[in-house]
């Protein structure tokens, strides 16, 4: 008995499915961990053929659904109705074969296992023959190994990766991992697959890729498809329609036309993508005689990533300690938003969604992670926006879940600078201003670090970045400044920077 | 970089100990070398037995190494049957007796000691029958080692012996009226004992008010044991265990104010040399053993001085075992003509029609005798402790 | 079969086989030349035991990926029930290897059910907690076995779990609790054995590379992403515990079987470390390196007899050189380029051969 929807509750279906049942039907779906609701009354219906969106700030719970329609938790409210059958008391696994299959925010593929592995694990509940007919290596075996080969190169050649077949996955480049993982869904033969944004982490020429693919996968499985992301141009790019998410609640829902002109939706998540969020104008910082900071101006835009570059001494860790409200400037004017930072007390700053991170971490030592990251959502009474800002910190920092009952103290350098970032974080900040995150770092730490914090930008975190090591600072920045003894020397493209012959020798190495 | 450092400081600490090792061994050779100066190497029977060299019950395998190191030189000396020594570690594990048993065997090994303790003898003595190997045990103790095989024969009593002995020792000299055991239940030997005691008593009347058990993983504690005894108002306390349980009961008792009378088996024997263990608290504890240091006989004089002399202590019943062994196995030797270019074979069949007829007079008895069995017949000691030493009842 | 158009696996997997064999047809040669010593001739049937152990341990911790410390405590289990049964057919039977099989059989099942009866509640857990866990069903064994009387007469087996109140009408007692089983009739073959580790390689070689392996391969790998694609975890988590359990029980037997006598203790916590010792030493999830580990660390503290009273330190030490040596990425990095420098020569050679026989 399929179920006719009465109204279309995205706010827009698609010509195709309008008439058919939809595949999914969540009604005031709801969960709450410990008395706080992550997630609140949230209702969405996905057409049978449908690709939607799920977006919103960070912290905002959307994860958290694809947790709840997988069953990785059961909801406390609400009803999920799949195929237009109620999924109440199945678990994770009953949902898989039910039709529902996904993929991560942070990958999980097997990672010691193949390509073809990885795959053919997805095709586990459609590979029909047991345990002992595949150890006696009956004709069976042979068979349903032959038919499961082939089947899952022909989806791996969705994504041309065919040839990649016996590499581990684990060694595949990032993109690459991202895109199996799509294919280990598809093997499950879902009715529904969710993508927990899969585009992040991967540059345009990969994006625009990635879009194709997913109409393709689309198309020819006939699927309806669900995705989180926060590349505003993929989404609107491919989704036909849109659900916002803010505080564990739906905002808005329609078109993708109708949610980005949405004034509720712009004002909490998409924001005026080129206001000036930070101003500087002629800064002048003196340590008693010594005049440290001449005449600085810059701005950061919303969105962006700028890097402020320099040597040892050059005014850098001064230049954001003045804009923080931890120095006072001789002159000068700060604006962040509307609001005067100099005459704002350094606390306050916070509360404004401005957050610092000190150079050389300055984490506190005797207190657990947990207790650390606590700290950090101080001035939020917002228990749902905490837990959610929470799961996003791990979901940045799994190592930092590892060790979430271990004294901050112990840690090692490169976990506390993650620690550093993530309790900024916790403020759920607009802005951060980071200093000297890579210092006395590994090389690979340094990697990695600067691999999350493209990754905060790319969750809508604007970033002002202050680094010696110039070279990786300015390859992720949109826009870079050069300081030399108080001054801003260069100022321009992060890329041309780059390319910049003076930049190049003395920063660069040549 | 780092890493290559690590494995060279591994290769040189390795090799380093290699030759430290190595000197060991030599320094042994050379002992054995010294040790057959006086005779012929070449003529001579050799001899193997296993016993726990490491672990926690060595001190019974190095007691028997040197008791029967003495008997063995002193055999050389004589110059009639000569005899080569060779003890290996069997850490009082079967499987690990079996690949020192075949170690010794690779040796050349003609006659054997068979193992120090009852598990790994029972293992090794099914290896000795089925290679028809004679083996003389001095301590394993089981019924189980000499059982079904006819050329393993025992020196110690047999456990079901020690048992009914004690029972009626006990009975005989009416050392207590109310009796309290305790035994280890996941060993061999004390519960052993612990069985045949029990049925002599009942046979004998004797009053069992406390019968408490404990493991190898809970023998530190024996508090519930003691107080079980104490509230049954028990003035005997029997303990078939071997010594370093006994010490942590001896210890724990005095601690705790009870003080009945202890009495134990051969072993007991060895709680004196324990290390760090004070012998004043065994003042006053029995124990039925079948060798005295303190007898006034010469053998025995002589064979106390010279252990002294040469270990600095005085030895146990262990060391007279394994004593008495050697000698055994010469009397035995000399009165069969056998001669070091027999093979195992044909001094397994000389060796089983003298031990079933011979009368052998030792350290730890005389006119012992064995039966068909390989069990062995001799009149046990009530031993007690005194000013740290033991004294005949 | 050509060796180069077979995959990487699959080759590996030969090479195992291959390497089994040979060792095996060597041995039989010194066996039958005589030139062999008794102390490696009493090691064969043991070596044989502990290569299953080890690769059936590395099933649960190298494939599975869960720390087991009680695997001693199955090798038990299977021991004392398979060599009952051994006992009882022995007396109507004198064909050895019938025994043996049979008894293996039965010890293997018995295994089994205990890896069922403790699998179903402790593979809830994981980590950590399933080692602690298994730890303590290893010591549970044991003493459970220490208590356990089992007498066989003319009316059947009679079987309690205290001494006095197994009423025997002659006839003679198996498992005398402590004591452990004596009077063992000593069917063991290292043939047999032989066997039995071409079996266990077969079984573990054709699981991995199915379905069910992958499965359980995947949640070693990514418990939710195994959920997440429809993978019953308990399941899969019990099957690989279960069978790993059913090999050590069948390798009990073997072990027993080759000894007079053999007492709950042998198979305490020390002998669970001693396997994981060979499994971690051999590599995680290889099985090759396991059967090498477990031969070369069986054998060589008996080689180091002549070490006497330092044999045990040496020992420790060249465990610690081998932990270090084998860990060490350089002399890895060393040790394969040799190897695919000899495999290069071999495949030039048989390429040769191939254009020669064109």
């Amino acid at each position: 008995m399929s179920k006719m929807i009465p109204i279309p509750s995205t706010g827009y279906l698609n010509e195709r499915d309008i008439g058919k049942a939809p595949i999914l039907e969540a009604t005031h779906l709801g969960i709450e961990f410990g008395g706080l609701k992550a997630v609140d009354d949230f209702n969405l219906t996905v057409g049978r053929t449908e690709i939607a969106g799920l977006i919103g700030p960070n912290g905002a719970g959307k994860t958290t659904v694809f947790n709840l329609l997988t069953k990785v938790y059961q909801p406390t409210h609400g009803t999920i109705l799949l195929d237009g059958k109620d999924t109440h008391g199945m678990n994770a696994i009953q949902v898989n074969k039910a039709g529902i299959a996904r993929t991560f925010q942070n990958i999980r593929l097997f990672s010691s296992l193949t390509v073809e592995e990885n795959v053919k694990l997805g095709m586990h509940n459609h590979t029909h023959y047991n345990t002992l007919e595949g150890i006696l290596r009956m004709p069976r075996y042979w068979q349903e190994e032959k038919r499961t080969h082939e089947r899952a190169l022909e989806l791996l050649h969705i994504f041309d990766m065919e040839h990649l077949a016996e590499h581990k996955a684990g060694s595949l480049p990032y993109g690459a991992q991202r895109r199996l993982e799509i294919v280990r869904a598809l093997a499950t033969e879902p009715k529904l697959l969710l993508l927990d944004e899969p585009a992040a982490g991967m540059n345009p020429s990969e994006t625009e890729e990635l879009m194709e693919n997913v109409r393709k996968i689309r198309d020819i499985f006939q699927i309806a498809i669900l995705l989180i992301e926060h590349d505003m141009q993929f989404v609107t790019g491919i989704c036909e329609g849109i659900a916002v998410l803010n505080y564990g609640k739906i905002i808005a829902k329609g078109t993708p036309q109708e949610v980005i002109n949405n004034p509720e939706v712009i004002r909490s998540y998409l924001g005026n993508r080129r206001a000036i969020m930070l101003k500087v104008e002629n800064l002048n910082v003196y340590y008693g005689m010594i005049h440290a900071i001449k005449d600085i101006s810059l701005e950061v835009k919303r969105g962006e990533i700028v890097s402020l570059v320099g040597a040892n001494g050059a005014g850098k860790t001064t230049t954001l300690q003045a804009i923080s409200g931890m120095l006072k400037p001789k002159s000068g004017k700060v604006s962040y938003l509307d609001h005067n930072l100099l005459a704002t007390p350094a606390h306050k700053i916070v509360q404004y969604g401005l957050s610092h991170v000190p150079e050389g971490r300055r984490v506190f030592a005797q207190m657990t992670v947990l207790e650390n990251l606590e700290m950090g959502a101080f001035i939020s009474k917002d228990k749902v926006k905490n837990k959610n800002n929470l799961d996003s910190v791990f979901e940045h920092f799994p190592r930092l879940e590892e060790r979430k009952r271990q004294l901050a103290g112990t840690l090692s350098g490169g976990e506390q600078q993650m620690l550093a970032i993530g309790r900024a974080m916790m403020a759920s900040p607009d802005m951060l201003l980071l200093d000297e995150p890579s210092m006395g770092l590994s090389p690979l730490l340094v990697k990695e670090i600067f691999k999350i914090i493209k990754e905060l930008n790319e969750d809508g975190i604007t970033i002002l970045l202050v680094e010696q090591n110039a070279k990786q600072a300015l390859s992720i920045a949109k826009r870079g400044y050069v300081l030399e003894t108080g001054k801003i020397v260069l100022s321009g493209n992060a890329a041309d920077l780059l390319e910049n012959d003076a930049v190049k020798k003395a920063y660069l190495g040549g | 970089m780092k890493m290559k450092k690590k494995i060279a400081l591994g290769l040189v600490l390795a090799m380093g100990l290699t030759m430290f090792a190595g000197c060991g061994g030599n320094s042994g050779d050379k002992n054995a070398a010294a040790d057959n100066a006086g005779g012929d190497t070449a003529a001579a029977i050799k001899v193997g037995g296993t016993g726990p060299l490491t672990g926690g019950d060595s001190i019974y395998d190095l007691a028997e190494h040197h008791g029967a190191e003495i008997a063995e030189e002193e055999i050389n000396a004589m110059g009639g049957v000569q005899f080569e020594l060779k003890m290996e570690d069997d850490a009082h594990d079967a499987e690990k007796a079996v690949n020192a048993y075949n170690t010794l065997k690779d040796w050349g090994m003609q006659l054997s000691l068979g193992s120090v303790t009852s598990t790994p003898g029972t293992a090794t003595s099914d290896e000795n029958y089925r290679d028809s190997i004679f083996a003389l045990t001095p301590s394993a103790s089981a019924t189980t080692v000499t059982e079904g095989k006819d050329n393993v024969f025992q020196m110690c009593f047999a456990d079901p012996n020690q048992g009914s002995a004690s029972a009626q020792y006990i009975s005989d000299q009416q050392l207590g009226s109310k009796i309290a055991v305790i035994y280890k239940n996941d060993d061999v030997y004390s519960s052993g004992i612990y069985e045949t005691f029990m049925s002599k008593a009942g046979e004998l009347g004797l009053d069992v008010v406390s019968t408490t058990t404990f493991t190898t993983d809970s023998q530190n504690d024996f508090s519930v044991q003691l107080n079980d005894a104490k509230n049954a108002g028990a003035d005997l306390l029997f303990l078939p265990m071997y010594y370093d349980a006994a010490s942590l009961i001896l210890n724990q008792a005095d601690a705790m104010g009870y003080a009945p009378k202890f009495f134990g088996v051969d072993g007991m024997d060895g709680i004196l040399t324990l290390e760090g263990f004070d012998t004043s608290l065994a003042e006053g504890v029995m124990l039925l053993t079948p060798f005295s240091a303190d007898a006034d006989d010469e053998r025995t004089q002589s064979f106390v001085a010279k252990y002294q002399e040469r270990y600095g202590e005085v030895p146990n019943q262990f060391a007279a075992d394994a004593y008495d062994c050697i000698y055994a196995l010469y009397q035995a030797c000399t009165n069969a003509n056998a001669t070091a270019d027999m093979t195992a074979e044909e001094l397994n069949e000389l060796m089983k029609e003298q031990f079933t007829t011979m009368t052998f007079d030792g350290l730890t008895g005389t006119g012992a005798t064995w039966n068909e069995n390989g069990q062995i017949t001799k009149e046990p000691k009530g031993m007690v402790i005194q000013n740290g030493v033991y004294v005949g009842m | 079969m050509k060796l180069k158009t077979m995959n990487k696996t699959t080759r590996s997997n030969m090479i195992t086989y291959a390497m089994v064999i040979i060792a095996f047809v060597i041995v039989q040669i010194m066996l039958g030349t005589g030139n062999i010593s008794s102390r490696l001739q009493g090691q064969l049937v043991p070596i044989c035991a502990y290569i299953v152990m080890a690769i059936s341990l590395n099933l649960t911790v190298g494939v599975l990926g869960e720390l087991s410390l009680g695997h001693a405590g199955f090798m038990s289990a299977g021991a004392f029930s398979g060599i009952v049964v051994a006992s009882c057919l022995s007396q109507n039977t004198s064909n050895e290897i019938l025994v043996l099989v049979l008894s293996m059989l039965v010890g293997g099942v018995v295994a089994a059910i205990v890896g069922v009866i403790v699998g179903v509640p402790v593979l809830r857990l994981s980590g950590d907690y399933l080692a602690i866990v298994t730890l303590a069903f290893g010591e549970i064994i044991k003493g459970i076995v220490n208590n356990l009387y089992v007498g066989l007469d003319g009316s059947g087996l009679h079987i309690s779990l205290i001494k006095n109140t197994l009423q025997m009408d002659g006839g003679k007692v198996l498992i005398n609790g402590p004591m452990g089983l004596t009077g063992i009739p000593r069917i063991a073959s290292f043939t047999v054995g032989f066997i039995l580790i071409m079996v266990c390689l077969f079984v573990i070689f054709n699981l991995v590379n199915s379905k069910s392996g992958r499965a359980i391969m995947a949640l070693r790998d990514n418990k939710i992403a195994a959920q997440s694609v429809g993978i019953n975890i308990t399941n899969y988590k019990l099957m690989a515990f279960v069978i790993s359990a059913a090999m050590a029980g069948m390798a009990g037997v073997l072990f027993a079987a080759n000894f007079s006598t053999v007492v709950a203790s042998k198979f305490d916590f020390n002998t669970s470390i001693l396997i994981l010792v060979f499994v971690v030493l051999g590599g995680l999830g290889n099985m090759r390196g396991s059967i090498i580990a477990a031969t070369v660390l069986t054998v060589l503290p008996e080689v180091l007899r002549s070490f006497s009273d330092y044999r045990m330190l040496v020992y420790a030490v060249v465990l610690i050189v081998m932990m270090l040596a084998t860990n060490n990425p350089t002399l890895k990095n060393g040790l394969n380029l040799a190897w695919s420098k000899i495999a290069g020569l071999f495949r030039k050679n048989t390429e040769k051969g191939e254009q020669a026989n064109v």
